[in-house]
């Protein structure tokens, strides 16, 4: 077989008229494979679609102000766009799941039927009106509903759309759903979380390409800015991530395939062996450390005897740490708790405002007071709080808290 | 006067230039390359044991063990796209990649082509004369492509003028879209000529 260079006809830019027929292929986590295309157009009358600008990015970008009022009813009879969802099998079967009138007068949705899914932003549309080889929507599996809902990106919004009640949820980035990160990239917000180009991983969540760093959207909530920069869409050509190794590998326009590492923002979860305990001696080595996949690392400065130790055949740990990184607030109850050595304290927690009261273990080393509990009693009252299971694995030598959530069906027991 | 705000204009042009911090490229720091010299590399996608397919131009190449090898190659699978009436050269060149997954062993592209057969329009732009448009979306095919050792369609779908279709507007209207002017069509393949 004889290796073969493109040819350039007469359509190498043709996408850039009907770049919105151009349809996503997506694998969901479950092997299944989802396509979103156009399947009916409404045009106006007496003309045909290639005559005129019919991408509205375009459109709008181009002629803001100007043709928009003159042609207003022109342009709303314009954008009778019909899209679809379709699983597609490998033998080429197609399994229809719904469809949709796309319409600019709707905005941004708030409920409603897949038809309200495009609203066209002017100021963002200019991202990607130059770059017409990529789709502009997408259809991605939703990690917290995956058997009735799906997540639909338009590059600029994210909507969790209920394709069995036909109903969907706009999920905009607001304060309080963000996650840590270590190095925040830039203060645009609407433009950092631009959802454009998803990567969909099986554990990670879904990975966009957002304007300045590639961001992750995870549980079908939580925003969290991975601090990576890849070349924008004039000089990238396709980006894949490698979730087992964390690593984001990218096609250049000039012909590089390229990777950069990523486990240093969400770190690999080891595998770990626990020692045999031993009687209530904390791990003095070094400093503790909790790791979550939905954190990147923390590190805390505690040591000494205040760090983690083995009472009977239960590993306790220092209680702050470990709900700063679940983001659940510890309130202290008041109590007169170190001399008692045992207390009460309300745990409540950040989004629910359910309170829970805890019985701890308090250790004291100089100034430095910490308050400890099992961590299978703690995680526990962290799943009656926010109705997440976690899993956990300490590994000694290291002196890390390893967390994981655990898997979604879990969740609803 | 005039020698001394010509003086001074320098002199704030120079320090500018000095304070001014040279932005840092972050995008390279960490970013190491895995392989280079591709032709014109659209898409990739990562194999389940680690492998890289990578569509350059039109062919499909395999990274593997540090090696760069052709798998397939979309003109020399003509012969599966003639049965759709897209089976000559400068049809396969239209094609467009989508979206590119791997799935248990095969590769699954979305995309669209061109096809020349369906009367193309020359229409003048309707808000810029000076652009002419020589498809129209009637000329758009959708494709769906498994790649093995060859590309092959899967599904190809038309999206015909309605009144290229045996259907009434009262039939579309019952598809809860009113009067549409192209809708989606399953090309089915047909036999060559030749058998």
């Amino acid at each position: 077989m004889t290796q073969t260079t493109l040819i350039i006809y007469g359509y190498q830019d043709y996408l850039h008229t009907f770049r919105p027929h151009l349809p996503c292929l997506v694998k969901f986590p479950d092997g299944s494979m989802y396509t979103i295309k156009k399947t009916m157009v409404n045009l106006p009358p007496g003309v045909m679609e290639g005559s005129r600008p019919t991408d509205p990015g375009v459109f709008l970008d181009t002629e803001v102000g100007k043709l928009k009022d003159k042609y207003k009813d022109y342009l709303n009879r314009a954008y009778g766009w019909y899209i679809g969802i379709y699983k597609i099998y490998p033998d080429g079967r197609q399994e229809p799941i719904d469809e949709g009138e796309l319409n600019s007068k709707d905005g941004i949705p708030e409920q409603a039927h897949l038809s309200k899914f495009i609203s066209y932003n002017k100021y963002k549309q200019e991202y990607f009106v130059n770059y017409p080889n990529i789709p502009r929507i997408w259809v991605l599996p939703s990690q917290t509903d995956p058997e009735n809902s799906f997540i639909i990106s338009n590059g600029e919004f994210l909507w969790k759309y209920n394709y069995k009640k036909f109903t969907n949820e706009w999920l905009p980035f607001v304060p309080g759903n963000q996650m840590e990160t270590a190095d925040p990239m830039g203060t645009y917000v609407g433009g950092l979380y631009l959802p454009a180009y998803p990567r969909v991983t099986n554990n990670l969540g879904v990975l966009y390409l957002g304007t300045e760093t590639v961001w992750r959207h995870y549980r079908d909530k939580y925003y969290q800015d991975l601090g990576i920069q890849l070349p924008w869409l004039d000089k990238l050509n396709d980006w894949q991530v490698d979730e087992y190794n964390r690593k984001i590998y990218y096609l250049t326009t000039d012909g590089y395939l390229k990777v950069v590492d990523f486990s240093h923002k969400i770190p690999k979860v080891q595998s770990q062996t626990i020692s045999s305990p031993s009687g209530g001696t904390a791990f003095t080595g070094s400093t503790f450390k909790v790791v979550s996949d939905r954190d990147v690392t923390t590190i805390w400065g505690i040591k000494g005897s205040v760090g983690p130790y083995y009472k009977g055949s239960k590993l306790y740990v220092p209680i702050d740490p470990v709900a700063k990184v679940l983001k659940v607030q510890v309130l202290e109850s008041g109590l007169n708790w170190l001399g008692s050595n045992k207390a009460s304290l309300p745990l409540r927690g950040s989004y629910t405002g359910i309170e829970e009261y805890v019985t701890v273990d308090a250790r004291q080393e100089g100034s430095v007071i910490q308050k400890h509990m099992a961590i299978d009693e703690l995680l526990d009252v962290i799943f009656r709080i926010t109705g997440q299971r976690y899993n956990w694995r300490f590994d000694e030598p290291t002196n890390t808290l390893y967390l994981e959530k655990a898997p979604l069906l879990l969740l609803r027991c | 006067m005039r020698r001394f705000i010509a003086c001074i204009t320098a002199v704030l042009f120079v320090l500018t230039a000095v304070l001014t911090p040279i932005p840092v490229l972050a995008q390279d720091a960490g970013h190491k390359t895995v392989l280079s010299g591709l032709l014109h590399p659209q898409r990739f996608v990562i194999a389940d044991n680690g492998d890289i397919y990578i569509l350059d131009g039109m062919v499909m190449k395999k990274y593997s063990n540090g090696q760069l090898t052709t798998v397939a190659s979309l003109p020399a699978s003509r012969q599966y796209f003639e049965p759709y009436g897209l089976g000559e050269l400068e049809d396969i060149y239209t094609f467009r990649p989508g979206g590119m997954v791997y799935n248990n062993g095969a590769i699954y592209l979305s995309g669209v082509m061109i096809d020349r057969y369906l009367p193309p329009k020359t229409v003048t732009d309707f808000y810029f004369p000076s652009r002419v448009h020589h498809i129209e979306v009637g000329n758009l095919v959708t494709v769906y492509l498994k790649v093995t050792d060859h590309f092959e369609p899967i599904l190809v779908e038309d999206r015909k003028p309605r009144q290229h279709l045996d259907m009434s507007v009262e039939e579309y209207k019952q598809l809860s879209i009113s009067d549409p002017d192209y809708v989606n069509h399953i090309r089915l393949p047909r036999l060559p000529a030749h058998i």
